[in-house]
């Protein structure tokens, strides 16, 4: 059992491992960066970085390799055992330990990242404001109550919302059912197509889905790039604690539609539909000027940024934030950062949107924090070691003048 | 089943729990439950500001939800016909001129259609139809001995088949189905109505098919003939009509704004003629709005003397061939590797402008007969 355990630290904590790990991680992003060219960014991230292992293709053959977890978890192991188990503690390598710490916490900044940030973009014209921001690949089917608005039609009212865990992978008969106490009527969710084309149902093509008011889904292909994408889901809205058998009013529920289904119960109007999934930020955002600056006689924008208000939820209270490239608003966990701009067609005169990519992320500065502690360790470590060399020189010289 | 999030519904924790126990033995496998979590409205952008209860056809259509939700429910021509109760109108395709569901049953519709053909076509549709049912074909013979009766003021054929219906399309086969339909020819031009269904449905149906087929009436007409191909476009009070010779697979579309005509091309491909007065901005302007659609880099003015020049309605034109990622009036990509072919034509008092949009290769394939369309557009007036 010792031998077993020693063996077990010897090769987890060996430079030969550490090596082979960095040389794994070097080979995955390589690979990685080369399939997003195809495959799109969000499929080759999933595929090569939050995977315990994937399949290479490499002509007809097909290489299993360890994915972005995988080596992870091992480079974490090795670093555990290596840098702080079998490491020998002493004045020497205080330094060294305080390196490792922070490695530590920059790989625990990257599993905490994986585990619980929630990325998107909100996409504004000045004067229009977000209260969340959008998600790129995920779904979510939302209700929403219909109120009288202000300035005459209507409006939404309070929301309800089940994201895409509920729906995704419902096959065939099976059904999603969400409910509710607070709506008069229950849903039941079925055939989720991550990327669709609902149609008018002719005789040239045929739906492996019902065919409602006229109207089928046609499965298309999904695109490598998540946003292009355009999910359809069909919903049964029946009444509230309706049997199984219990039919209700059909319908699609499609991303690419120019107005979501409505129905109306218990004297209200409830507007039903599947749209990418919306995470609220702890404050909203105005813009309120954008600008754009544009290298000489051409279209191509040098700079650009953007003039928001910060406004606290809470106490209503405005800030203005200055957002630029490399100049993200950072407040409560959310990171904004300018990322693009639009429309990418326009010509002079057109009004134009800004994009800011937002990330929730409770890591966002560790990385900051893990690279004052690496520093610091650094500082220790070579700082011992030029003490310890002026030193000898200190030294080296009194032997010399004695002589 | 799978456990989901449930803030905010802790209320609803009780309900829940009791619906899932009574609802549980109905689940099948695979079946789930889910909490819709109550939030506050969410603001991206602009106020959301809904018109309530739309029609499926303004939610997914070209028709844009601002119109009245009590509209017809497609873009097709106005038919006049007396619809019988237990008859329902639904969206029409882009085949099917007229679409309806009889006696709320999925599987039993009739519909209106017409293709470009030749009189032998009768027979060839008898037996494709036949054929739907697995019977034999027949002969011209036996086609002269099919009972006749008119559609649209035109003699026609009277069909009737029953068995196991399938569409050879994909389908689910009926069975036990009918099929009561009418072919009539006219002009190169074949004209279907067609009620297919179970059986039972059909035969309760007869008398209100030949009701409804009597009472069919052309867009602004009475009772009359057959639809026409190489038809003249939209009468525009005070102003010329263009006469084409579109190829028969094309579909003339329902009169939209701007557009002198409209076809639905192959699959996915659209087609629009469009006159605007005057110069209409110049080539080179309407290139680059064309070059700006398909996300391509803008040209100069002198690009313009590069394009192929092509005669049509009597002046010199310009031939453009563009592919990119079609964008359309929006941001958002529609056709990932887009084709757009066309030509702008500066006639003097206004510029004409023909244009084909759609998947790079359906575009291709239809090259040549775009080319021959712009060849045949001819003022009505001979001019």
């Amino acid at each position: 059992m010792k031998t077993l355990v020693q063996s077990f630290m010897r090769f987890f904590g060996s430079y030969a491992l550490a090596c082979a790990l960095l040389i794994g991680l070097f080979l995955l992003t390589l690979f990685g960066t080369l399939a997003s060219t195809k495959e799109g960014l969000y499929a080759a991230q999933k595929m090569y970085f939050e995977s315990w292992y994937l399949l290479q293709p490499l002509g007809k053959l097909r290489i299993p390799l360890p994915g972005g977890i995988a080596l992870m978890t091992m480079l974490s192991l090795n670093l555990l055992v290596g840098g702080f188990v079998r490491i020998r503690k002493s004045k020497r390598t205080a330094g060294i330990l305080v390196v490792h710490t922070g490695i530590a916490i920059l790989l625990l900044a990257g599993l905490v990242k994986h585990l619980t940030a929630v990325e998107g973009y909100v996409r504004l014209y000045e004067g229009e404001q977000a209260t969340d921001f959008v998600s790129h690949n995920q779904w979510e089917v939302a209700v929403r109550e219909l109120v009288p608005a202000p300035a005459g039609g209507l409006t939404s009212g309070t929301e309800w919302v089940v994201d895409e865990q509920a729906f995704r992978g419902i096959h065939g008969d099976e059904t999603a059912y969400v409910s509710s106490a607070d709506l008069p009527f229950e849903l039941r969710l079925r055939h989720f197509v991550r990327n669709a084309r609902v149609l008018p149902k002719g005789p040239m093509w045929s739906s492996d889905y019902p065919v409602i008011d006229g109207f089928a889904v046609m499965p298309v292909k999904p695109e490598p790039d998540e946003e292009f994408n355009a999910a359809a889901i069909f919903a049964d809205v029946v009444p509230k604690g309706a049997t199984h058998e219990v039919g209700g009013e059909q319908a699609i529920l499609w991303a690419g539609e120019n107005a979501p289904f409505v129905v109306s119960r218990a004297g209200k109007q409830f507007a039903i539909e599947i749209r990418r999934m919306r995470t609220p930020m702890p404050f909203a955002m105005r813009l309120e000027k954008f600008t754009k600056e544009d290298h000489p006689r051409t279209d191509i924008a040098s700079v650009y940024s953007s003039h928001v208000i910060k406004i606290d939820k809470t106490t209503a209270s405005e800030t203005p934030v200055h957002i630029a490239m490399n100049e993200p608003l950072r407040d409560k966990g959310i990171v904004a950062f300018q990322s693009s701009w639009g429309p990418s067609n326009a010509r002079p005169g057109t009004r134009l949107f800004s994009v800011f990519s937002v990330v929730r992320n409770p890591s966002d500065r560790w990385p900051e924090y893990s690279c004052w502690v690496i520093a610091a360790g650094m500082l220790i470590a070579f700082g011992q070691r030029l003490l310890a060399f002026l030193k000898k020189q200190s030294q080296n010289r009194q032997v010399e003048s004695a002589q | 089943m799978i456990k989901l999030h449930s803030q905010g519904a802790r209320r609803s924790t009780t309900a829940l729990l009791t619906s899932c126990l009574l609802t549980l033995a109905a689940c099948q496998k695979g079946d789930r439950e889910a909490v819709l979590t109550r939030r506050e409205p969410t603001f991206i952008g602009r106020p959301d500001v809904s018109l309530g209860v739309v029609t499926s056809e303004q939610r997914f259509g070209s028709r844009s939800p601002s119109a009245p939700a009590d509209h017809a429910p497609h873009e097709m021509p106005d038919f006049s016909f007396d619809l019988p109760s237990t008859w329902k109108r639904i969206a029409g395709t882009q085949m099917r001129l007229l679409n309806f569901q009889i006696q709320g049953n999925e599987q039993a519709t009739c519909y209106l259609s017409a293709l470009g053909g030749n009189e032998q076509g009768v027979l060839d549709n008898v037996n494709r139809w036949r054929r739907q049912f697995g019977l034999p074909a027949i002969d011209s013979t036996e086609l002269a001995n099919l009972p006749q009766q008119p559609l649209f003021g035109v003699p026609g054929v009277r069909v009737a088949c029953e068995g196991t219906f399938d569409d050879g399309m994909g389908g689910n086969p009926i069975e036990q189905a009918g099929l009561l339909g009418l072919i009539v020819y006219r002009q190169e031009t074949l004209v279907f109505l067609k009620l297919v269904g179970p059986k039972a449905i059909v035969d309760q149906e007869v008398e209100n098919f030949d009701r409804f087929s009597a009472s069919l009436g052309l867009p602004g007409a009475g009772t009359t003939g057959a639809p026409a191909s190489g038809a003249a476009s939209g009468p525009a009070s005070g102003e010329r009509n263009l006469i084409h010779d579109a190829p028969v697979s094309w579909r003339l579309q329902a009169p939209r704004p701007m557009r002198k005509l409209g076809f639905d091309v192959g699959q996915d491909c659209d087609l629009s003629v469009t006159l605007l007065g005057g110069a209409a901005g110049g080539v080179a302007l309407n290139m680059n709005r064309w070059r700006d659609q398909l996300d391509l880099p803008r040209v100069g003015e002198d690009a313009v003397d590069q394009l192929e020049r092509v005669q049509i309605l009597g002046a010199e034109g310009y031939w453009l061939d563009l592919t990119g990622s079609y964008k359309g009036m929006g941001d958002q990509v529609q056709i990932a590797e887009g084709r757009l072919m066309g030509a702008i034509v500066p006639l003097g008092d206004q510029t004409l402008f023909i244009k084909l949009v759609g998947p790079s290769d359906q575009v291709g394939q239809e090259a040549a007969r775009l080319r021959e369309f712009a060849q045949t557009l001819r003022w009505e007036d001979g001019q």
